[in-house]
Formats: C-alpha cells, structure tokens, sequence
C-alpha cells in the first residue's frame, strides 16, 4: 500500500490543487567534504574504488573522487520530496550524471514544476531538477515524477 | 593501490559483448532485511529528515512500519565481500559481459517505484541486459554504454521497483584530454 492519507498535521504536505506548472522549487546547496562522499560510500555499500580512492579516479580521467550514484538519488528525492511533503510517493526517477561531482565541491539543486496531471484518482507531479556543481555546471540533469493524494474529488 | 585500474572483468570484442544483449541473470536473493538503522544512517548523509525514515509512529500510521527511501532501492541488493557460507559476489551482472574496457562509470538511471519498501522486507532482483552500445569515444575514454534492467521484488513476490541503468565500461585515456567537451555520456 502508498501512503495515500494525509499526514499528521506536524508534517504538512503540500496540496496538489496549489501545485501549478512553472513553479520553483528552492534552491539547495549541499557542501560536499571527504566526509559526506565516503559517509554515502560506506551508507550504501558502495565501494567501488572511484568513490573513496583518489588516486584509482585520477586513474578513470576524474580528478577525485567523486560523489556515487546512489548519492543523487538521495539528494534528489530528498529535494523533491521535501518540497511535496512527505505525503507523496516517488513514483518515477530519471537522471543522467553528465559530468562526475568531486570531494571538495558543492552540489547546487534547482527545480521546478513541469506539469501537473490527474489519474486514477491520484494526483501527478513532473518535476524537472538540475544537480549543478560549485562552478554552475549542469551535472546531472533529472525528472521525477511524484504522486499525492487529491483533497478534493475531481 | 594507487595506479591500479584494472577491476575483474572478463574481456571479449564489442560484438562478443553484444551478442548477449537480451540475456537475463538468474535471481538473486539479498542477504538483508531492509532495516532502519541503515535507513538512518542513509538519511542522515544527505540531511533527509523525512518522517516515515525518522518517525516510527507517523511511519506505522501511514504504512505500517518505516520505510526505506527510495534511493537505497540499490543498496538493498548490494552483495557482501565476503559470507561464512558461500562467495556472494560471483554474479556481477553488467560486470560480467565479455567486453573491451578496464573501468566504468555509471551514466544514467531511470527507476519506477511501484509499492513502498518497508523495514523487514527482503528484496530478490533479477537483471536483464538490454543494450550494448558501439564503441564511443569520450572525454574519458574509449568504451561501450552498457544498459541492464532490473526488476525488484519483495519477500512476497510484489514487484517493488524496475530500475534500468546505463553504465559507461571505458579504457581511459592517456592521458585524459583537457580540451574535450563532451561528458561520460555525450559520445
């Protein structure tokens, strides 16, 4: 089962009738030490060399180690679903890391609405997200789709 | 370690690999319970303060127990190193295919979520590969894009996610040219 109902009150989700195409979402920086690359390293049993070895992503053409991709996942339904409220289930995720995000660096996400829909009784959310780098480099552009639930009966 | 490139993978032409396009991996059964001191852990890197990972009540009143978020839909088929009982490594999917290429970088995901993962459940995945690229030439190197589909189900047989993955499985470069514009996936 979805978590269809409503929340408690003290975790407030935003209602899909005030959603509309073209809204922004906030912008999120995230600083990105050693520290937190490695923590999601350990955090998700990932330790394929490139993600806490400099010296193996040197070897790859990075130049550091470099954030993994469970990391955007993360981060970037965190950002959406932070957004919405915890109310709405992530129903879809597409990503494309162009360019990898090194130690040292900060991730930098800004969103917005898409478009908005309505089926079987759900409402449906497009958000398209940019994950940038300190520089402003697009890289890893996303959409995500979220589903919430309707207040009002179409 | 430091130099070394080479993971363990077996080598083959672009078109030994292609060949196997359309096989399927058997299915795998995960050694862990999704748990929440993982899920914590998980959260708390990326700063996620989400109730249904943090809030056991709010969690069991809107789904009956805490869930996982659903960017650890891959950790949760993730192998051990190392078990008492048996090498659970042995089956490394898109590592597996014969090809040219020494390293990878992952390039995209594209994952649908069809019911929540919840604290005790168990996930089996079974991996399918769906695509193998030409060679490309890259800013990071010379390879093949690599695009498996894997199906998630729980202890119950419910497909919980379908995620599909494009990895890059390259030769570097030597050395890694400055001037090149395109990115892992821009070939």
């Amino acid at each position: 089962m979805r978590s269809r109902s409503l929340p408690a009150e003290r975790y407030r989700s935003r209602r899909f009738e005030d959603i509309s195409p073209g809204a922004d979402l906030p912008t999120l920086r995230m600083p990105l030490p050693y520290r937190r690359v490695i923590q999601m390293a350990a955090a998700t049993r990932d330790y394929f060399p490139g993600h806490h070895e400099p010296s193996y992503a040197q070897a790859q053409g990075v130049e550091n180690i470099y954030l993994n991709t469970m990391f955007y996942h993360g981060l970037l339904d965190r950002y959406v679903l932070e957004w919405s409220g915890p109310a709405a289930f992530l129903q879809r995720r597409r990503m494309h890391m162009k360019v990898p995000i090194v130690a040292g660096d900060t991730a930098v996400l800004d969103g917005c609405v898409l478009s908005t829909d309505i089926a079987d009784g759900e409402g449906q959310v497009e958000v398209q997200v940019e994950v940038k780098n300190g520089a402003g480099v697009v890289c890893c552009p996303a959409t995500l789709w979220l589903l919430l639930p309707l207040t009002t009966v179409p | 370690m430091g130099g070394r490139i080479g993971l363990d993978m077996p080598q083959g032409t672009v078109r030994q690999g292609q060949a196997l396009v359309g096989t399927r991996g058997a299915v795998r059964y995960h050694p862990i319970d999704i748990n929440w001191p993982m899920v914590q852990f998980y959260a708390s890197v990326v700063e996620d303060g989400h109730p249904g990972y943090w809030d056991p009540d709010w969690a069991r009143q809107q789904s009956g127990a805490i869930q996982s978020p659903p960017g650890m839909l891959m950790v949760w088929g993730m192998p051990f190193d190392w078990t008492p009982v048996a090498a659970t490594n042995s089956d490394g999917g898109a590592l597996n295919i014969p090809l040219p290429g020494t390293t990878i970088i992952n390039v995209s995901t594209d994952t649908e979520f069809i019911r929540p993962m919840l604290v005790g459940d168990r996930l089996s995945t079974q991996e399918q590969l769906v695509a193998v690229s030409d060679e490309k030439h890259t800013r990071l190197g010379t390879g093949c894009f690599l695009t498996t589909r894997t199906a998630y189900h729980n202890q119950r047989g419910e497909l919980v996610a379908i995620h599909t993955n494009e990895v890059f499985r390259y030769t570097p470069s030597q050395p890694a040219p400055e001037t090149a514009e395109e990115g892992p996936a821009d070939a």
